[in-house]
C-alpha cells in the first residue's frame, strides 16, 4: 500500500451542507398524498391489569380509520431467547407484547393505535378509548425485586440473566492484599435525548411490500416487523433516513411494528412521529447499577483482588439488558491485570421503564466503579494516581478474566499521561472555590460480540463517467458513518469525494451492513467497501496494464487517471471503464465482511477464547472549580485522549470525542429521569437536563494512532467509548477537591453541598 | 392540544373587546413561550387566543422624569442591551442576562412573564426588589396600578381580571442620582441556560453615607408559591450599617420569608440553604463594591 493520500485527514462531510442548511429530510420530514397520522395510547400506571378497552366511541369519532388493540395483531407476543441463564433459572425465553393485552407493566405500555386523517383527530380519538385497570403493587428497585417477597413483573422470577466471572482465588487474593477498599456504586437512568424524535412514514406498494420510512439505527427490524405482521420478510422494506442523534435509543423497535400494522389495515399511508414527552416515556434508558466494589492491592500498587457485584435494572421487558449486562461484566475489571476475580451480576426486572442499548452499553457505569477504587486506592496507598494505573493496565498479549487475548496495542500509559500533562496550570484558587483535578481510564469493545457472527455487505461500482456508486445497508447516525466510507473508497480509487454517491441505510435496495451501533460501523463497513474498493481497482489497473502494456503493480490510481508510478504514462479512468464496457468485463464488486467468530457463551464464562473482536483504551483528565456555597461544579478543563488505531476522517473523530465527553458531563452531573415508583419526574426537556454550550468546557482531544485495531488501515472504533470514562474522572476530580467519595450519579451541587456539611 | 380560534388584532381597542366578552375563555399571546407549552400540555385549553403581540405601541423602554417605564411587549433580549437599564437599574439588566437563553430571549416578553406568574419567573424579582409596578387596562378601558408584589396569588395565578391586560411597567425613582443606589442579582439554577432557578435573590439597597441603609427592598423567587418579598430580611437591613455581622444575621432571618418545597429541581432543605448563601452572595457582592 503507497502512502495514504486522504485517510488521517479532516475531511468536510458531504452531508454537512444540507444539514446545516436545514435541508436533510429526516423521519418527520416526508408526507405522502391520503396519509393517515397515527397517535399510540399508553398505560397509565406502572402496573396495573387492564380490565377491559372501550374503542367504541373513538371508532366512530368521524375521520378514525383504524384503531387496533392486541386482539388485532397477528403475532402479538415476541419471544426472544435470554442470554446469561443459570440452571437455576433454566432456559427462559422473554415475552414482549407489542401491544398490551391484559397486563401493564410499566407507566407509558403501549395499549392501543389509532390512525386518522388528521392528527387532531387521531388526538381526540386516543382520548376517547376507555381503558378498565385494577391497579397491582409496583416494584420499582432492583434489590427488592429480587426478594421472594416481591410482586413479580412477569411469571417464574425477577431475574432476567445473570453472569459470573471467577478467575484465580479470590479469598487468598484479598488475603494478600496489604489494602482493600470496598464501596457501592450507584448510577442512574439516562435518557438519550437526541435532538430527532422517533417517527417516519410507512405504505404500502402495489406488490403488496410494506414500506417503512424512518429515523433507526437498525433496518434490519423488517425481520421482525415481518413477524409480527405474519407476512414474509421480503414483503417488508425499511429505509433508513439520515438520523439526528441515536445513542442505542434507536436500536431497539421504534414506531416500524406500529406503522406497519396500521398500513397493514387502512392500506394507506400512515404517520407517526413521537413527542418529546412521549418519546421519554416510550424509549429505554441506560440501565441504573447497584455495583458493589471490592479491590484488594499490594503495598507496591499492584492489585491482587477484585470482587465486583452487579445489579442492573432492567425494567418492565428484557429488550438487550442481559447483553448490556454481559458488556459490564465482561468490561468490570477494567483495563487491568488482576490475577483473582470474581464478578457476579444479575440483571433484573422492575415496573420502571425498561433499559437497553446506550452508548457504552454497560461499559460506562462499571468504568465509574473501577475508576474510582483505582482513585480511592492511589489515596490509600500514598501513590501518585498515574503511578498506580501504570503498573497494572494489562498489557498487549495478556488475558482478560474472561478469557480473550488482547492482540491490539493497549496505549493506556501514554494516553494517561498525555491527557494528564494536558491539563493546564490550575487557575488560582479563588475565595469559596475549590479546585480539584483526576482522570480516569477504559476499555470498551468495538464491534459487536463475536458469538453473534456479525457480518457486513457492500457494494462499489463505476459509471461509465468515472463517478462511482456506493450502496451499503448502513444507517447514519450523524457521526459520518457514509462520508468515512466515501473517503476510503477515494483513497483507494483515485476519485474525488464530489464524484462519489453513496446510498445507504435501506433494507430491500442496499446491501445488509448490520446495525449502527457497538461502535461497529467503520469496522465493519468500513472494511466492506475497503474490500470491494480494493477488488474494483484490480479489476480497473488489470485493463489498464493491458492497455498501458506495463504490469499491475506499476499502475496507481489517483485523479480520476490510472497513472504509471516512474513514468510519465497515464490514461484517463473512463477510457479503462469504456474499455471494461468494451470487454464485458464487471465493473463493481460486491464485498461481504466478516468479524471474527467465535462459540455461544454460557453464564459461567471463565475461559473463552474471544468475547469481542478488539477494544479501545483511552485516557480522559478533568478539572472542576466547586463553589463552597452551593455546591455548584463547574467542569473547567477536560482533555480526552485515546488511541484510535488510525484516523479516517480527523473531524469525525474529534466530533465523537468531544461529544462523548459533553455526554459523559451530562451523565456525571446533570442527567436523571428520576423515577419514584415506576413514574419518571423528568417528563420533558425543561425537567430533564442536558448540559449546554454554556455548561461544558472546550474539549481537548489527544489522537493517537497504534494502526493496530481491525478496522479498515488498522483503525479501532471510537463513538462509544468517547463517553466511557467521563464520569469517572469528574468524580475522581470531585474527589480532589473536596475529598469526598461520590458513589452516586448525578453529582449535584444539593448532593455537594449536603455532603460537605455532613463533613464539617 | 385543543382547537381554539385565533385573532391577531392591530389595536388594543380590538383586543379589548375581544377579551371583554366572558363567554370566550381567552389566553392572550405575547411571546408565547409559556403558552405554546401550555396548550400543548393541555394545561389550558382557550376558546380564542388572542394574539397581542403585533400590537405597535408596547414595546419600549424609557425615561419618564426619574422613573423608567418599559411597554409589557418589550421583550427580555431589549433588556439585556438598554443603556439605561444598565444605567440606572442595573440588576433588571443582569436578570436579564441569566433568563434562559438568547432564542427564549428573543421572544418572552416582559408582560407575559409577569402575567404566566411562575413562582420562578425571573423578570419578577428585580423588579419587586425595584419596586415596581404594573400599569394595566380592562374591557371598560378602566386602567389600575398593582405593585409587582401584590400581583402574584398563587403558581400561575395573578390578581389581573380575565378581561383585564398588562400595558406597562413602572419603575420608580429610587436613586435621585446620586449613587447611592446599590444592588445584586443572584440566581441558583442546575445549569447555566435553560434553568428554572432552584432559588433567586434580588436586593436593592439605598445607601447613605456609603454604608448605612436607609432602605431596603429584597425579593426572593422558586422558595414559595409565588414570588416574595422578604420583609424580615428587609428589617434587619433597614436602618443598620452595612458589616459582615450583619449579612450573617440577614441570611438567618430568610427562613422565616420563605417557604421552599421539594421538586424535581432541589429538596425543600437545599432550597433553605441555598435561601441564605444567595441572600450572603448578594450582600457581600453589594458590601465589596457593587
Amino acid at each position: 500500500m503507497s502512502e495514504l493520500k486522504l485517510i488521517g485527514k479532516p475531511a468536510q462531510r458531504y452531508d454537512a451542507r444540507d444539514k446545516a442548511l436545514g435541508i436533510t429530510k429526516y423521519g418527520a420530514d416526508f408526507v405522502m398524498p391520503g396519509m393517515l397520522h397515527a397517535k399510540v395510547l399508553r398505560s397509565k400506571y406502572p402496573s396495573a391489569k387492564i380490565l377491559s378497552i372501550n374503542t367504541h366511541e373513538a371508532e366512530r369519532l368521524p375521520g378514525v380509520k383504524a384503531i387496533i388493540t392486541a386482539k388485532d395483531v397477528p403475532y402479538n407476543e415476541r419471544a426472544s431467547n435470554v442470554v446469561g441463564q443459570t440452571t437455576e433459572i433454566g432456559a427462559i425465553q422473554a415475552i414482549q407484547p407489542v401491544l398490551a393485552k391484559d397486563r401493564v407493566r410499566f407507566l407509558g405500555e403501549p395499549i392501543a393505535l389509532i390512525a386518522a386523517e388528521s392528527l387532531e383527530i387521531a388526538e381526540k380519538a386516543t382520548n376517547l378509548i376507555k381503558v378498565d385497570y385494577e391497579k397491582l403493587p409496583v416494584v420499582s428497585d432492583p434489590i427488592e425485586a429480587m426478594k421472594p417477597s416481591s410482586p413479580l413483573v412477569h411469571e417464574g422470577s425477577n431475574i432476567l440473566a445473570k453472569w459470573k466471572i471467577a478467575k484465580g482465588d479470590i479469598e487468598k487474593g484479598f488475603k494478600e492484599s496489604d489494602v482493600i477498599v470496598e464501596n457501592t456504586y450507584y448510577t442512574q437512568f439516562q435518557d438519550h435525548a437526541y435532538m430527532e424524535l422517533e417517527g417516519g412514514v410507512a405504505w404500502i406498494d402495489n406488490d403488496e411490500v410494506i414500506n417503512i420510512r424512518l429515523t433507526t439505527q437498525v433496518i434490519e427490524h423488517y425481520r421482525d416487523v415481518a413477524k409480527v405482521l405474519g407476512v414474509p420478510e421480503s414483503k417488508i422494506r425499511v429505509i433508513g433516513t439520515f438520523i439526528g442523534g441515536g445513542f442505542g435509543g434507536k436500536e431497539d423497535v421504534t414506531v416500524e411494528t406500529f406503522l406497519a400494522l396500521l398500513v397493514q389495515k387502512t392500506k394507506k399511508p400512515v404517520k407517526l412521529i413521537y413527542t418529546r414527552e412521549e418519546s421519554i416515556l416510550a424509549h429505554d434508558k441506560r440501565h441504573p447499577f447497584v455495583m458493589k466494589y471490592k479491590t484488594g492491592a499490594k503495598k507496591n500498587g499492584k492489585l491482587v483482588a477484585l470482587k465486583a457485584e452487579l445489579v442492573s435494572d432492567a425494567g418492565a421487558y428484557a429488550y438487550l439488558s442481559p447483553w448490556v449486562l454481559l458488556y459490564a461484566t465482561v468490561h468490570a475489571s477494567g483495563p487491568y491485570d488482576i490475577p483473582n476475580i470474581k464478578v457476579d451480576s444479575k440483571t433484573v426486572y422492575t415496573n420502571n421503564i425498561f433499559t437497553s442499548a446506550f452508548r457504552c452499553f454497560g461499559g460506562t457505569q462499571v468504568c465509574f466503579a473501577y475508576e474510582s477504587q483505582m482513585d480511592e486506592l492511589a489515596h490509600k496507598l500514598g501513590m501518585d494516581s498515574l503511578k498506580i494505573r501504570e503498573i497494572n493496565y494489562i498489557k498487549r498479549g495478556e488475558k482478560l478474566p474472561a478469557g480473550q487475548r488482547i492482540e491490539s496495542t493497549v496505549a493506556l500509559t501514554e494516553t494517561a499521561s498525555r491527557a494528564w500533562k494536558a491539563l493546564e496550570k490550575p487557575n488560582k484558587s479563588k475565595k469559596g472555590k475549590r479546585i480539584g483535578r483526576g482522570f480516569a481510564s477504559m476499555m470498551q469493545s468495538y464491534g459487536r460480540l463475536t458469538m453473534l457472527h456479525d457480518s457486513s455487505h457492500a457494494w462499489v461500482g463505476i459509471e461509465m463517467d468515472g463517478s462511482l456508486i456506493i450502496r451499503t445497508g448502513v444507517p447514519d447516525l450523524g457521526g459520518g458513518q457514509g462520508s468515512s466510507l466515501v473517503q476510503i473508497a477515494s483513497e483507494i480509487l483515485g476519485i474525488p469525494g464530489e464524484d462519489i454517491s453513496i446510498h445507504l441505510t435501506d433494507s430491500s435496495l442496499t446491501p445488509l451492513a448490520g446495525t449502527t451501533t457497538a461502535t461497529r460501523q467503520l469496522y465493519m463497513s468500513g472494511n466492506a467497501v475497503l474490500q470491494a474498493s480494493r477488488n474494483l481497482r484490480n479489476m480497473i489497473l488489470s485493463r489498464a496494464s493491458q492497455m498501458l502494456n506495463v504490469s499491475k503493480e506499476e499502475l496507481d490510481l489517483t485523479d480520476k487517471k490510472v497513472i504509471v508510478k516512474k513514468g510519465k504514462k497515464e490514461i484517463p479512468l473512463v477510457d479503462v471503464v469504456k474499455e471494461m464496457a468494451a470487454d464485458g468485463l464487471p465493473r463493481n464488486s460486491f464485498a461481504m465482511f466478516n468479524a471474527p467468530f467465535s462459540k455461544p457463551l454460557n453464564s459461567e464464562m471463565e475461559q473463552y477464547e474471544r468475547v469481542f473482536p478488539d477494544f479501545t483504551f483511552g485516557t480522559q483528565a478533568a478539572e472542576v472549580e466547586i463553589d463552597e456555597e452551593t455546591g455548584k461544579i463547574k467542569v473547567t478543563q477536560l482533555v480526552s485522549s485515546y488511541d484510535v488505531g488510525r484516523v479516517v476522517n480527523r473531524n469525525s473523530v474529534e466530533g465523537q470525542m468531544e461529544g462523548g465527553a459533553v455526554m459523559g458531563i451530562g451523565y456525571a452531573l446533570l442527567e436523571d429521569i428520576k423515577s419514584e415508583k415506576g413514574i419518571i419526574q423528568a417528563k420533558n426537556l425543561a425537567q430533564y437536563l442536558i448540559p449546554t454550550s454554556l455548561d461544558v468546557p472546550e474539549v481537548k482531544t489527544i489522537i493517537l494512532e497504534s494502526k493496530t485495531g481491525l478496522g479498515p488501515f488498522g483503525a479501532k472504533g471510537i463513538g462509544e467509548p468517547s463517553m466511557t470514562p467521563t464520569a469517572a474522572a469528574i468524580a475522581n476530580a470531585i474527589y480532589d477537591a473536596t475529598g469526598i467519595r461520590f458513589t452516586s450519579l448525578p453529582i449535584t451541587p444539593e448532593k455537594i453541598i449536603m455532603a460537605l456539611k455532613k463533613k464539617e | 392540544m385543543v382547537e381554539f380560534d385565533y385573532i391577531a388584532p392591530k389595536t388594543m381597542d380590538e383586543v379589548l373587546e375581544v377579551i371583554g366578552k366572558p363567554e370566550r375563555k381567552n389566553s392572550l399571546l405575547a411571546g408565547g413561550t409559556n403558552l405554546i407549552v401550555n396548550l400543548r400540555a393541555n394545561k389550558i385549553k382557550p376558546e380564542i387566543v388572542v394574539d397581542i403581540s403585533r400590537l405597535a405601541d408596547f414595546s419600549y423602554i424609557r425615561k419618564d422624569g426619574e422613573k423608567i417605564k418599559i411597554g409589557s411587549l418589550t421583550n427580555i433580549s431589549e433588556f439585556t442591551t438598554s443603556e439605561l437599564l444598565n444605567h440606572q437599574a442595573k440588576i433588571l439588566r443582569e436578570s436579564s442576562i441569566q433568563f434562559a437563553n438568547p432564542l427564549i430571549r428573543n421572544k418572552a416578553t416582559i408582560g407575559g412573564n409577569l402575567a404566566d406568574a411562575s413562582p420562578a419567573a425571573d423578570a419578577a424579582i428585580p423588579l419587586i426588589a425595584l419596586g415596581a409596578k404594573v400599569e394595566t387596562i380592562d374591557s371598560n378601558h378602566k386602567k389600575r396600578e398593582i405593585p409587582i408584589e401584590e400581583l402574584f396569588l398563587a403558581p400561575n395565578k395573578t390578581l389581573l381580571k380575565k378581561d383585564e391586560v398588562i400595558t406597562e411597567i413602572e419603575i420608580p425613582s429610587l436613586n435621585g442620582n446620586n449613587g447611592n443606589l446599590k444592588s445584586a442579582y443572584e440566581k441558583l439554577g442546575l445549569r447555566n441556560a435553560m434553568a428554572i432557578s432552584i432559588v433567586s435573590v434580588a436586593i436593592v439597597l439605598k445607601l447613605k453615607d456609603g454604608k448605612y441603609i436607609d432602605d431596603a427592598k429584597v425579593a426572593l423567587g422558586s422558595i414559595a408559591p409565588k414570588p416574595i418579598r422578604a420583609r424580615n430580611v428587609e428589617n434587619v437591613l433597614k436602618e443598620e450599617t452595612l458589616s459582615q455581622s450583619l449579612i450573617e444575621k440577614s441570611a438567618e432571618v430568610v427562613l422565616d420569608d420563605i417557604n421552599p418545597i421539594t421538586d424535581v429541581r432541589a429538596s425543600a432543605d437545599y432550597r433553605r440553604m441555598m435561601s441564605k448563601a444567595l441572600i450572603k452572595n448578594a450582600l457581600n457582592k453589594i458590601m465589596l463594591g457593587g
